[in-house]
């Protein structure tokens, strides 16, 4: 029992090996600069913090617009509300990668497409194609 | 070429359904849009971090809050990135403080100075509370209080003063 409390307690914190990952990728121009373990541990209780009060001021955002779903909008307006409002670019830009890729995801003939090419180009490919199998069937093992 | 043209289309098809996803398209979005998107965290936009958070484990912390209910399914995607950028903001500037007092080694003391120096991390002042500060903090603490002011002036001050009581 007592393990799996133990196990409950670390689920609802960040993996400490990805989290010093993280932190050597942003310190990677600072050469020789390290960070302490017990800073990296003080760091993640500040990043569990920090998506308390998102996610708390995110669902009063909700609320308000009586959603009963966090959506992307309301996390904007959180970050806004609690003055992150500098990363809202970033987010949007990640909630709109996530939507193609859930896009494409779902309808694989986007990606035909997504290969920017016009319907004809697409055709002469497939004939190009077919030729030279054809050529390839014609000149292979007799 | 047939060959060529078939092996782009596999590589589409193959790396979407992959939890890979989200590093390989964005990554190369990014590298395009860098000046864009991060433009106004100045100082900090050549910063890239690949390593991401467990979508999973985020979206567990935000339900740990009783009163939060459902998420959408992106929700967690943008906080994990908005967690990114606090991350490399706060890390950064920890640095800084560890930098001007020539240090090598961030400690926690930095990362509670970092914390105080800015009114943005206010809410974070109840976990940096339990460290003590560093010692040369307490000279410093002057110069980083002259660099935010107006923007930190409550807790700069209070920490000003209590350095003086203390010590002198």
């Amino acid at each position: 029992m007592s393990d799996r409390e133990f196990g409950g307690n670390d689920e609802l914190s960040l993996p400490k090996a990805t989290v010093q990952k993280i932190i050597t990728e942003i310190l990677h121009s600072d050469p020789g600069v390290t960070f302490a373990k017990d800073t990296r541990d003080l760091l993640i209780e500040c990043c569990v913090e920090f998506i308390t009060l998102i996610s708390s001021e995110a669902n009063e955002i909700a609320e308000k617009e009586a959603k009963k779903t966090i959506a992307c909008e309301h996390v904007k307006a959180a970050l806004e509300e609690l003055d992150f409002g500098n990363y809202v670019p970033a987010i949007l830009e990640v909630a709109a990668d996530y939507k193609k890729t859930q896009a494409s995801r779902e309808k694989k003939q986007t990606k035909i497409e997504q290969s920017g090419m016009t319907e004809e180009e697409l055709m002469q490919q497939q004939l190009e194609l077919f030729r030279s199998a054809t050529d390839k069937f014609n000149s292979g093992p007799q | 070429m047939p060959p060529t043209l078939k092996d782009e289309r596999d590589d589409d098809g193959e790396y979407y359904p992959d939890a890979t996803v989200e590093e390989k398209p964005s990554r190369a979005r990014k590298a395009k849009q860098e000046g864009n998107g991060t433009n106004n965290l100045v100082g900090t936009e050549h910063i890239e971090v690949k390593t991401k958070f467990p979508v999973a484990r985020i979206k567990r912390i935000m339900q740990a809050d009783d009163d939060v209910g459902k998420v959408a399914q992106v929700t967690p995607v943008v906080v994990s990135k908005a967690l990114e950028l606090f991350m490399i903001s706060l890390v950064t500037k920890a640095a800084v403080e560890a930098k001007a007092r020539s240090s090598k080694r961030v400690t926690s003391a930095h990362l509670k100075q970092a914390v105080t120096n800015d009114e943005q991390f206010d809410f974070l002042t109840d976990i940096v509370s339990k460290v003590a500060d560093a010692p040369a903090a307490a000279e410093k603490s002057e110069d980083t209080v002259m660099e935010g002011e107006g923007k930190k002036r409550k807790g700069g001050a209070r920490k000003k003063r209590k350095a003086d009581d203390d010590d002198f």
